[in-house]
């Protein structure tokens, strides 16, 4: 039984592969979810949230604003609209998103669960931001 | 000599126009070869969305989706016209605001709600008062994914509020570098594409989290947005291609005619010198006479 599996993070901008991952956290729809190797077939639906990855050790992470995780015998897809890991995080983007999606609900304009969606996403980008440079 | 000095500065200023022909040609095809990468790159998601929805739409409870359902009557039509936000680039914008214009007036001017991405269909139809509902102008030098997901949004939230009965899409497809055809295809409802040899891909043990239903709900909006994206980015090569080509005609036409006029420049220089030549004979004949 191997321990390890193959990944890819596949967005509509970018392919990314990893050999050699351990574990994989995943943000589902009702809950986090935990993947290890040789688990069964399963798709995923995945909500805004934050992806973590163990490979050799090290822990990676990633924003996501959510996707699907496709889990087959070959290793884990997953398909993300977006994916940024911690540290490609525009900081300084995501907190104008944040206060953009903040005035719209003050004043009650426009889409408001456009302006919800994007205030979790906004401040997801921050938390995975700020727990990349707590941990260092 | 007044003509001299006319072609002489002609053929100065058609130069100008060359070198700037062949700059727009060498940009375009800088730009045609990053939007071909990106094309590239969507491939394999849209191509996995693609199985998925395949795979799911299949179920009698896709049928009720709000996304999916086929209305009964139609009678306003939303029409996505994706256009360049420049010109000199050939017919590429002309091609898509005549199609569009054929299909505005089937359907009858005031069914009809416009979304238009890009300036120049925007401009064309605002000015003639058709009714534009929503525009996306001045994105195309950066155009990134998330531009897909508002546009996806917006044309999502104009569908489910019923503003519009039935969205469909013009847009340039990327044939070759050489040429590009005009499509109009319908974008919503979605009416997904049933092929049987992606059906047998998946297996029926395959565990869905949370329930096949809720990733359906969740996959459409994505679907859409990826549509968006694949037809941002044809468009976006169809227009480096025609520009590419168009800015490559003007420079070999500039070229045909600089050596039209270097022609007539040193016919004119010889004529000058005959004459001159002629007035000296002349004038030296009559003295020695």
């Amino acid at each position: 039984m191997t321990k390890n599996f193959h990944l890819d993070i596949i967005t509509p901008t970018s392919i990314q592969s990893f050999d050699d991952i351990s574990y994989l956290r995943l943000p589902g729809i009702d809950g986090l979810i935990g993947i290890q190797a040789n688990h069964s077939n399963a798709i995923i639906g995945l909500n805004i949230g934050e992806i973590k990855l163990t490979q050799n050790g090290k822990n990676i992470f990633y924003a996501t604003s959510g996707g699907f995780a496709d889990i087959a015998k070959e290793g884990v897809q997953l398909l993300l609209e977006t994916a940024e890991s911690s540290n490609q995080i525009n900081t300084e983007r995501a907190e104008k998103a944040l206060q953009r999606g903040k005035d719209r609900l003050n004043h009650k304009e426009g889409d408001l669960d456009r302006a919800n969606q994007a205030i979790k996403r906004a401040t997801n980008r921050l938390q995975i931001a700020q727990t990349l440079s707590t941990k260092k | 000599m007044a003509n001299l000095k006319e072609i002489r500065s002609r053929i100065k200023s058609v130069k100008n126009i060359q070198k700037v022909t062949k700059a727009m040609k060498m940009v375009a095809a800088a730009k045609l070869r990053k939007s071909q990468e990106n094309m590239e790159k969507a491939r394999p998601y849209e191509n996995r969305l693609k199985k998925l929805i395949c795979h799911l739409s299949n179920n009698s409870y896709a049928q009720n989706l709000p996304l999916l359902k086929t209305k009964d009557t139609i009678e306003t039509l939303g029409l996505v016209i994706v256009t360049a936000d420049r010109g000199l680039a050939a017919s590429f914008n002309t091609n898509i605001i005549k199609k569009a214009e054929k299909e505005i007036n089937n359907a009858g001017k005031d069914n009809v709600k416009l979304i238009c991405i890009g300036k120049k269909g925007y401009e064309y139809f605002q000015k003639r008062g058709y009714n534009v509902i929503s525009e996306y102008i001045d994105f195309w030098n950066e155009l990134t994914f998330n531009t897909a997901i508002n546009i996806g949004n917006n044309i999502k939230a104009i569908f489910l509020s019923n503003q519009c009965d039935e969205i469909k899409v013009i847009f340039n497809y990327f044939k070759n570098v050489a040429t590009q055809e005009v499509i109009f295809e319908s974008l919503l409802p979605i009416k997904p594409t049933i092929d049987d040899s992606q059906n047998n891909t998946f297996s029926d043990d395959i565990l869905f989290e949370p329930s096949k239903k809720e990733i359906l709900n969740l996959l459409i909006p994505k679907h859409l947005n990826t549509q968006i994206w694949k037809y941002l980015l044809e468009s976006f090569a169809s227009e480096q291609g025609a520009r590419m080509i168009a800015m490559e005609n003007a420079t070999e036409n500039a070229g045909d005619m600089i050596s039209d006029l270097t022609l007539e420049f040193n016919k004119a220089r010889q004529t000058a010198i005959t004459t001159e030549m002629l007035e000296i004979v002349g004038g030296a004949e009559a003295l020695s006479n």
